[in-house]
């Protein structure tokens, strides 16, 4: 066997056998060679030391209200949405008819806004009633005209036989 | 014949959280919450900055709950987060405005003693020393050699896991482990 302290690759078996994650068959190998490898014994022992030094070294416990102040940031981070569930209450529905109701009350209004103004009323008609309506009084006058020319000369001739 | 993939109870306990099982996540809070709060707190020393980032790790564990897919050990993932946030509070510098002394360190032990078995003044004294003397070594190691460390050592994790963890092969994680105990051995040896 190479002796494992002067490789890399060596010194994680070297780790492991202190650790006693070495299977077995691999652990009588490695110490067959510490046995004999003043090198390997001497970083044993120092891996050993400071693994022993290591365990000295408690964690404190967590802090009793750890969960407390994880849940209150939890509920923090999804309050936002919750607010935005209120301010959009109907936030299931989809907004698509919405829109088409507004572009189509837009359209309507338009519409009526830019209406083209009705058209003018054509003077012609009014012309031809006026004209229609002195026709009659000319043809009226015409007639009182005739009856009183036929009035005077009735009267004269009367007069005449008296 | 086709093969299932067995999947981890933690695993399996995220996916729960994943459909909306609060129940599930308050499960794996309880499974993990000292080891990454001690993990956290051995990687900046301070209490209450390892509490704050360990709170951080689990928020952001619930936060991605709905993209979670059971790729890894939920551990190495968990594991991921805890690291990536204490290198990055350690690179800011961040926990030094926290900075724990060992006295306020025993007053809390102190506060937790039950039954009267504390050691002598000289015996304590020796043992605040000789964990001083480990605190200040671990704190030399640079950052990713210390978080392999604390995870080989305390967590006893597989090469292979931790190497997932660091995002690194596992040869690199062995080299990585072989420079920190190289260290290690050399300023600590001789507490043997």
């Amino acid at each position: 066997m190479e002796c494992p302290a002067k490789e890399r690759d060596g010194a994680a078996v070297l780790l492991d056998y202190c650790t006693r994650k070495l299977d077995p068959r691999s652990a009588a190998v490695v110490e067959r060679h510490v046995a004999q490898c003043a090198a390997c014994q001497d970083c044993i022992q120092a891996q050993q030391a400071v693994w022993t030094a290591l365990d000295g070294w408690e964690a404190v416990p967590v802090s009793p209200d750890f969960d407390r102040k994880l849940y209150r940031r939890i509920e923090r981070e999804e309050r936002p949405a919750r607010w935005g569930e209120r301010l959009w209450p109907l936030r299931g529905l989809s907004l698509r008819p919405a829109l088409s109701l507004a572009l189509a009350s837009v359209v309507l209004l338009a519409a009526i806004l830019i209406r083209p103004a009705p058209p003018r009323p054509v003077h012609a008609p009014q012309q031809a009633q006026v004209e229609s309506l002195d026709a009659d009084r000319l043809e009226r006058a015409l007639d009182d005209v005739e009856m009183l020319r036929q009035l005077d000369a009735g009267s004269s001739a009367g007069s005449q036989s008296m | 014949m086709v093969a299932v993939a067995v999947i981890e109870p933690d695993a399996q306990l995220m996916l729960r959280v994943k459909e909306g099982d609060s129940a599930s996540f308050a499960l794996l809070l309880e499974r993990h919450r000292a080891p990454v709060v001690h993990f956290l707190y051995r990687m900046v020393q301070n209490q209450a900055v390892a509490e704050e980032l360990a709170q951080e790790a689990f928020l952001r564990v619930y936060r991605a709950r709905a993209s979670y897919e059971p790729t890894a050990k939920f551990t190495t993932w968990l594991f991921r987060i805890a690291t990536h946030l204490a290198l990055n509070s350690l690179r800011d510098g961040r926990f030094q405005r926290f900075h724990e002394s060992l006295d306020q360190e025993d007053q809390q032990a102190a506060s937790r003693e039950v039954a009267d078995r504390r050691p002598t003044i000289e015996q304590r004294l020796v043992d605040r020393a000789r964990l001083e003397e480990v605190r200040g070594a671990i704190a030399a190691l640079p950052a990713k050699q210390r978080a392999a460390v604390l995870m080989h050592k305390y967590q006893e994790m597989e090469y292979s896991q931790i190497a997932r963890v660091l995002n690194c092969s596992e040869s690199a994680l062995k080299s990585l482990l072989f420079r920190a105990y190289e260290t290690l051995r050399a300023r600590l040896a001789h507490m043997a």
